[in-house]
């Protein structure tokens, strides 16, 4: 089923949220708002969040991996134990231009959230600075009110000098309040 | 010619006494009850039949110190970094014998085991017997390369000697300035401030070593990710398909997830399907590689792993084993044997064994396979393998039979072929979803027949499905779990966390767990299997030190110790100094004492807090 309510730049979650499968009717312009993988647990995401909060101490360590400390050892033969590997998995928070929010997940690795760029490039665990446009395309998959991504259905435009408020709002202080949302998560 | 040989210990000089004269020696005591001396003759290649005095000392012969001015509580503790450093006898009679021994030789001969330490050593005895001697130059000094006590490698070492490293030798003396000053400064800081608010006894040291601390610090990392650790949700789909009356489980490739609504969603959409199609069937050829050749890490991490020994004793008991000819030399990280080593001669003397000999004539009959190669190599010694044969009902000791049957079997798995298994593998496309089950038939043990510590067993096996096969999906359900608190340290995932991380070297790690143990800064408990906790004291030391504002620096985590190690490394190879290392190392460590210094109080009040909330 096809929805075709509203501007045909906005996305409102609330249209779709009682049709269980529909699609994008038309190309919808986003800001990324938040990236989180939701294939590791909020723990692992929050210990990999703390080695930015003392730049002293972990700074190095970014700058020569060779530095980080090896904390845990599988002891199992690694040629007969099958060991979980997550298969990173990201879940977007997205907002349209006119201030309607959403939730977008990977249906399939989204090669702008993987490849290096260098404008976009970030030293914290995220893949990209956030703030960056997305557009979906018209035909992106929808479930429940939520959008499901493919590369065919998106094209990221990066960092764009319009949004610098934004930008500069959503990565000035970001490990702290990333620590702080984690925490309080985990305490919940 | 009287050559003056000397050995890092008694048993070797011993050993190669009796090779080298064919039993023919004649003992003389020395004022050290478990020094002797032997004498007999042996023909050298480059100097013809001499006269040869065979003695040994009992490790180092010297050490370092602090003179007088700076003995505790004479300075402060600072000054260290900077002070005087004195050289000690430490064995005056050991000492004395290599001193009247050397009077009327005129060659010294080396025989100290080969690594970094006995190379130092090596010089410790040459300045010995240069005093009693002054004829004796140091470039002309015989160093014996030797690394099991076989006969004919024995010989073979006589009749080749090469010379001292004095690279090898400035590395060692390099680590030992650096663990002196270091350690004898921040010792004497932490101890008197802990002393002075009694958090320890007056009769207490709370040392500090630049391989302690991060060995500490391993084991309270650990402990706090235990204790602070909260289980966490996740889902995953999984789905049972059933065929000829055999219902088989299929698990989501995509693995599991923290967020429920995106696993909702995506089974949502599965279950529009009733049925689901076998998109790829496989058959594939599984090997279980036999084992690495054994250095001294993979010893102590088995050892603990299979017989719950420490690798202290593990170490011990392989040292005793060397001692006496059974095995090679014990502290290696070399991973890959020399082409030139003699297979065929090791197994056929493990022939007679009534455990493995069979398995040992079986694999000389059918073939030697050859054994596979590692990635390191110290250049000093093979991996760990039996030498010479015993019965291990003969040894007294528990742990020496369970180390030589382990060395040897390790042995004979490195030589023997992989295990072999076929695993089918079956993928299911239900909706967009792949899923997959697989199931596993070993086929041929080979090495896993011998190496009897490891299992690989075969699992349920799969019905005959057919690939593009449409079947009727029996059951897809979301599954929920959660997440489960890491293990507490075990020793031997410390060991492996050391080596990993460069804290200490083969040959010390044992020494170091051993040390932060008898310190009282963590404690072995029971709790299914052994663990290693911190105590409150070792808690406090090292959330005080984390504590405080170091410059890029931290002292309780591992990086500064690598870098000295790989310093030292490059003493060895001659692409640094041992000044250059000495005055950057020095400095990193003086700059950290002047921060825990102005911090101490701190320090100790983290530990007053930590152990009054533990009592």
């Amino acid at each position: 089923m096809d929805i075709t309510s509203g501007s045909s730049s906005v996305f409102k979650p609330a249209d779709y949220a009682k049709v269980p499968d529909s699609k994008v009717s038309t190309n919808i312009l986003f800001n990324v708002i938040h990236i989180e993988n939701i294939a590791v647990s909020r723990l692992s995401q929050l210990e990999d969040w703390r080695e930015y909060e003392d730049p002293s101490k972990i700074a190095v360590d970014r700058i020569n991996q060779s530095r980080r400390i090896i904390r845990e050892i599988s002891l199992e033969d690694d040629q007969s134990s099958m060991i979980y590997q997550p298969i990173e998995t990201y879940k977007l928070l997205l907002r349209d231009f006119s201030n309607n929010y959403c939730y977008a997940y990977e249906k399939e690795p989204l090669r702008f959230l993987r490849e290096s760029q260098s404008q976009t490039r970030t030293l914290t665990p995220l893949k990209i600075q956030l703030g960056g446009r997305l557009r979906v395309l018209s035909g992106a998959k929808v479930i429940n009110g939520v959008i499901y991504l493919d590369n065919g259905h998106c094209q990221y435009l990066g960092l764009q000098n319009q949004d610098q408020d934004l930008i500069d709002n959503l990565n000035t202080g970001l490990v702290l309040r990333n620590i702080e949302i984690l925490r309080a998560e985990l305490d919940s | 010619m009287k050559i003056l040989c000397v050995a890092e210990k008694p048993s070797i000089a011993k050993e190669v006494s009796r090779i080298l004269s064919g039993g023919n020696f004649r003992t003389r005591n020395s004022k050290n009850k478990y020094i002797k001396n032997y004498d007999f003759k042996f023909n050298f290649p480059r100097k013809g039949s001499c006269d040869v005095t065979m003695t040994s000392v009992v490790g180092h012969l010297t050490g370092v110190d602090f003179p007088p001015a700076y003995k505790w509580g004479n300075c402060i503790a600072g000054k260290l970094f900077d002070a005087e450093i004195v050289e000690k006898v430490m064995k005056q009679d050991v000492f004395d014998n290599i001193v009247n021994e050397a009077r009327n030789s005129g060659q010294l001969m080396i025989w100290t085991d080969c690594d970094r330490e006995g190379e130092y050593i090596g010089y410790e005895i040459f300045k010995a017997a240069s005093k009693g001697n002054n004829r004796l130059a140091i470039e002309n000094i015989w160093r014996s390369r030797f690394s099991h006590l076989e006969r004919s490698h024995i010989i073979q070492a006589a009749a080749n000697p090469v010379t001292l490293d004095l690279k090898a030798i400035n590395a060692v003396s390099c680590r030992i300035e650096l663990d002196l000053r270091v350690g004898a400064s921040f010792t004497r800081l932490l101890t008197d401030a802990l002393k002075n608010k009694s958090v320890i006894d007056a009769k207490d040291v709370a040392s500090y070593g630049t391989c302690q601390f991060p060995t500490l610090g391993f084991v309270v990392d650990r402990y706090k990710r235990v204790k602070s650790f909260t289980p966490e949700k996740f889902w995953h789909i999984q789905v049972e398909l059933a065929k000829d009356g055999v219902k088989t489980n299929f698990n989501w490739t995509k693995g599991h997830f923290f967020d429920r609504l995106y696993v909702m969603n995506l089974y949502q959409e599965c279950l529009k399907h009733k049925d689901g199609k076998i998109i790829k069937l496989e058959q594939k050829r599984r090997s279980n590689y036999r084992p690495l050749p054994l250095t001294t890490v993979e010893l102590q991490k088995d050892c603990s792993m299979f017989f719950k020994m420490s690798a202290k004793a593990a170490l011990e008991a392989a040292e005793k084993l060397y001692n006496r000819g059974f095995l090679s030399y014990p502290r290696t990280e070399t991973d890959t044997f020399p082409a030139t080593f003699d297979f065929k001669g090791t197994i056929e003397r493990q022939t007679s064994d009534s455990r493995w000999g069979e398995y040992a004539s079986r694999l000389l009959t059918n073939g030697i396979e050859n054994a596979r190669s590692g990635n390191k190599n110290d250049e000093a010694h093979p991996p760990i393998h039996p030498v010479n044969y015993v019965n291990i009902n003969t040894l007294t000791s528990a742990d020496e039979k369970k180390v030589y049957e382990y060395v040897v079997r390790r042995f004979l798995a490195c030589c023997s072929k992989d295990a072999i298994g076929q695993q089918t593998s079956a993928t299911l496309l239900w909706g967009d979803e792949t899923f997959t089950s697989s199931g596993l038939m070993v086929t041929e043990k080979n090495y896993l027949e011998i190496y009897t510590y490891k299992k690989w067993e075969s699992s349920k096996q799969l019905p005959k499905f057919i690939q593009g096969e449409v079947l009727p999906i029996t059951g897809g359900i979301i599954k929920e779990g959660k997440t489960t608190a890491p293990n507490y340290m075990t020793e031997t995932e410390l060991i492996a966390l050391m080596d990993a991380n460069g804290i200490g070297t083969d040959a010390t790690i044992a020494e170091h767990i051993d040390k932060i143990i008898n310190r009282g800064y963590v404690v072995k408990e029971k709790k299914k299997g052994e663990i290693i906790v911190p105590s409150p004291l070792g808690m406090g030391l090292i959330e005080g030190f984390d504590g405080m504002d170091f410059d890029n620096i931290s002292l309780s985590k591992p990086f500064l110790r690598k870098r000295l190690e790989t310093s030292l490394q490059q003493i060895v190879d001659g692409t640094t100094t041992k000044d250059e290392v000495l005055a950057e190392l020095k400095g990193l460590y003086k700059q950290a004492f002047s921060v825990s210094n102005r911090n101490i109080n701190q320090l100790v009040n983290y530990c007053k807090t930590v152990i009054s909330e533990n009592s």
